[in-house]
């Protein structure tokens, strides 16, 4: 038999062959156990290769480091490759980002809250590296946004090592009032509480009416282990915070925690977990990771892993495919550590099978929930989950209860409420408990105050979920025969924002309760909106029957549609787009964004495509771009990714979508305050920023309003 | 912390010879420059003088840098290339730098870490830095062509060369 040389097994295990000589060597290993073993042990190799640790350095190396400067010695480095430097662009460039911050710093008063003007400041922490409990230092040296202020606040949404991901229920901390000294630099201290591993931090003045966000990233503060790594727990609660607002961040922080900590299952699942969402998962990626991760894996199984671990292990191998090996540590995790949470959640998903191959009855599946949730309850959620799956009205009013109030246990919001409406004989209950959520959200508690919102932006982001509130305890209310005061409810659903579906909805509600009056400014909003289809009207119309004529109706939906414009306005921001942002077409021609934007309404996209997210928004994105063109305005989207040829061949791929610049440089990114993408902004016809980080729905009707 | 206006900030006080600043670039950034300097060289004092080289050096070195480049990149770069510069002094002296690396512990018959570390620092000196740079620190061919000034394949022949030695030492162990 004639064997492919080592090299060309060597080259085989990393994936470098062309389709043909993989495919010819692939057929070879299929009869040769000798070749089969060579490229396992390639493979090995390239897993210990790059499962090589980074160690702590000697603290004697900075020691000498220092004392060598401080005796006077330089040392000229070798430079790595030089930035492109000197040319009338960068020139330019520079010039752009001085106007830019110097445009900031006068718009203070023009408009609130705008990063651009706090784009300037910095916040020091000493120590820089803090370890748990540590009392830290703070140095807060302001932009124009905050420097008129005798004094700031100090936020902090504080996540322990149980943090869950998203911020959705996270819960805010005034951390320290931070006084200004005569050089006009804020300094206070605060101390982490010992169970917390990481910190995002932002600054406010004392009405919360500014604030100054860091460029909407915050700053971070990872706690540290004893050998000046940042703790697994910290990087992992950074992962969580980033979910939803810059998938980036998250994914380049699971990369750092493989980098510092190798030998841990815990950073490759998350890495191979990020590679999966963004999108970075083919096949070499997989092969990569699967190849670091069987040198973890062999040590792992040969030892005695922490429950941590043997977790990640699991989840980590179902990432990369190989589920008999993900299999083997879930069975292992569920021997050694039942009540942990990756166990408890594989447990239930083991319940929920057996449940469906009709293994287990309705009745058993309850019995062995019942069983696991003393020890499992307070570790995850997903036993409450499925029980609340399967609830029907033939339980007990007592079983329903129950499995509500566990749901609570790890999101103590979730009052279960539309849940409990179902039920008749819970349907009081479900009641009491929306009144309770209404009366809560009206009360504006601070510490459930987003970090970077102001207190307006909260009371208006509120004002959304109370009026939905207001909408299901109505339409309760009407249900259960109690029409006048579901109606009395119902308008105060209806009393401000601009929810098209709840008005539908209301005034459904009111024609069948035969209240036509109240029910013609409802249908006229639905019409006014810019997204409802104009056959509507006609509809509309017929459903009001011969008591509202087409005079009425016209009156009706124009005063709906003035309406319309002052609740969008009162959103509205107005700030100028300064000059010299530059931007990149595909062929490399540079562009000053602001002349781009002119002369039409445009909305621009920060957008990219190695983020899920934004990928899974281009359809919806490419229809809405389509739709403005109808009405003489245009998208354009802004990417950070340089012009390139794989670029240049995923656009080709997309014929349809919008016109893409190049934000190689940041200015763009900057001079918006834009963090994460999908996001979403709209200019008017002169190019100034009316409407920040909105959305596709919202978009149609914030452009006609500026019509 | 990983975002750009605090890195700005710590950076503006590096380059004015602000010790407790280059402590803290040294907290974040000298553990993986010190495992590059360790490989390629092969000597754990030689990856400490590396280390200790570049941060005597930054503040001065810093002005060159641009903050569109990646700090950690452009730092492993400088590390990397004065890595290279002691190791081809160190052949010109001919000195022998095999065994600085920690004793392996346990007699495991599976590739151990410690094992492969040693075996990398006995790799000739023209095949280590190539399998080093690209196993390790993750840089391409081209980058590693550019770094050594040798072509690209030259680069790739000198890993697989690189990799079949180790597999060969990693067996007779």
């Amino acid at each position: 038999m004639l064997h492919p040389s080592e090299s060309r097994l060597a080259r085989f295990a990393d994936d470098a062959l062309s389709p043909g000589g993989r495919a010819r060597v692939a057929a070879h290993l299929a009869d040769c156990a000798r070749c089969r073993g060579a490229v396992a042990e390639f493979g090995a190799l390239n897993g210990a290769l790059a499962a090589l640790p980074v160690r702590p350095v000697p603290g004697k190396v900075l020691e000498g480091a220092v004392e060598r400067r401080a005796r006077g010695e330089r040392v000229i480095l070798p430079a790595a490759d030089p930035a492109p430097r000197n040319s009338w662009r960068a020139l330019a460039a520079r010039a752009a980002m001085v106007l830019i911050v110097l445009l900031g710093a006068g718009l203070a008063t023009v408009s609130r809250t705008t990063d651009l003007t706090a784009a300037a400041s910095d916040l020091r922490m000493y120590p820089a590296a803090p370890r748990p409990g540590d009392e830290i230092r703070v140095e807060y040296r302001p932009g124009s946004l905050l420097a008129r202020e005798p004094e700031v606040v100090l936020r902090g949404r504080l996540r322990t090592r149980h943090g869950l991901g998203y911020n959705r229920e996270a819960r805010q901390t005034v951390l320290a009032r931070l006084r200004r000294d005569a050089e006009g630099v804020f300094r206070g201290s605060f101390t982490l509480p010992d169970s917390v591993v990481y910190a995002t931090l932002a600054v406010e003045n004392r009405a919360a009416s500014e604030v100054d966000t860091n460029l909407r990233a915050g700053w971070a503060v990872p706690v540290h282990a004893a050998d000046g790594r940042p703790l697994q727990d910290a990087l992992l609660q950074r992962m969580h915070d980033h979910m939803g607002r810059s998938w980036e961040t998250a994914h380049e922080t699971s990369i750092r925690m493989t980098e510092l900590y190798p030998e841990s299952p815990r950073g490759w699942r998350m890495a191979a977990w990020y590679s999966r969402q963004l999108g970075d998962n083919g096949d070499s990626v997989v092969q990569r990771y699967r190849a670091r991760l069987a040198a973890v894996d062999a040590r792992a199984a040969a030892g005695s892993p922490a429950a941590d671990d043997v977790s990640a292990l699991g989840y980590a191998w179902r990432e990369l495919g190989d589920t008999a090996r993900s299999r083997y540590w879930w069975t292992r995790l569920i021997a050694q550590s039942p009540a942990h949470p990756g166990a408890v959640h594989t447990r239930v998903d083991d319940l929920f099978a057996r449940h469906i191959r009709k293994e287990l009855s309705r009745e058993g599946l309850y019995g062995e929930l019942e069983r696991m949730w003393p020890e499992a309850g307070a570790v995850h959620e997903a036993p409450a989950e499925l029980a609340l799956a399967f609830l029907s009205r033939t339980d007990s009013a007592a079983r329903i209860l129950r499995w509500v109030d566990r749901a609570r246990v790890r999101h103590p919001g979730r009052d279960g409420a539309e849940t409990l409406l179902r039920f008749p004989e819970l349907r009081d209950e479900g009641l009491r408990r929306l009144r309770a959520r209404i009366a809560h959200l009206r009360a504006l508690p601070d510490e459930e105050r987003g970090l970077f919102q102001t207190r307006e932006q909260y009371r208006l982001s509120m004002g959304a979920d109370i009026r939905a509130a207001y909408a299901t305890l109505g339409t309760a209310l009407v249900e259960g025969g109690n029409r006048r005061g579901g109606l009395d409810t119902l308008a105060l659903a209806v009393a401000d924002g601009w929810e098209p579906r709840t008005f539908r909805a209301v005034a459904d509600l009111r024609l069948t309760a035969g209240d036509t009056a109240g029910a013609l400014p409802l249908l006229a909003r639905v019409a006014a909106d810019p997204g409802t289809a104009p056959a509507f009207a006609d509809s509309a119309l017929r459903r009001l029957g011969g008591t509202v004529g087409t005079d009425r109706w016209r009156a009706a939906v124009s005063t709906a549609a003035e309406e319309m414009q002052r609740g969008v306005l009162a959103r509205s921001v107005s700030r100028p787009l300064p000059d010299g942002i530059r931007v990149t077409a595909a062929d490399s021609t540079a562009r000053d964004l602001r002349e781009i934007a002119s002369g039409r309404p445009t909305v621009v996209v920060f957008w990219s495509r190695s983020c899920g997210p934004a990928l899974l928004a281009l359809p919806e994105i490419t229809r809405t771009a389509r739709r403005l063109a109808e009405r003489d305005a245009r998208l354009i989207l802004v990417t950070e990714e340089p012009p390139s040829p794989a670029f240049r061949e995923f656009w080709n791929s997309h014929p349809d979508a919008p016109p893409v610049w190049h934000d190689t440089r940041r200015e763009a990114r900057r001079a918006f305050g834009s963090f994460g993408t999908p996001q979403y902004f709209v200019l008017d016809s002169s190019a100034r920023l009316r409407f920040e980080l909105t959305s596709l729905e919202d978009i149609p009707r914030q452009l006609a309003a500026l019509d | 912390m990983n975002d750009t206006s605090t890195e700005s900030a710590l950076l503006a006080r590096v380059r004015v010879g602000d010790a407790e600043a280059l402590g803290e670039l040294f907290a974040r950034f000298a553990g993986p420059l010190h495992r590059a300097a360790l490989h390629l060289t092969g000597s754990a004092a030689d990856a400490d003088d590396v280390v200790q080289d570049v941060f005597v050096g930054l503040p001065e070195a810093l002005r060159g840098y641009e903050v569109r480049v990646s700090l950690s990149g452009w730092l492993r770069k400088v590390a990397v290339r004065a890595a290279l510069t002691r190791l081809r002094r160190a052949e010109r002296r001919r000195e022998d730098r095999l065994d600085d690396v920690d004793e392996p512990g346990g007699a495991d018959r599976e590739i151990e870490r410690l094992d492969v570390e040693r075996l990398i620092a006995r790799l000739p000196a023209t095949l280590r830095p190539v399998l080093v740079l690209k196993e390790i620190e993750g840089y391409t061919h081209a980058e590693i062509g550019r770094l050594l000034g040798i072509s690209e394949s030259a680069s790739e022949v000198r890993l697989y060369r690189a990799k079949q030695l180790l597999r060969k030492q990693l067996r007779d162990t």
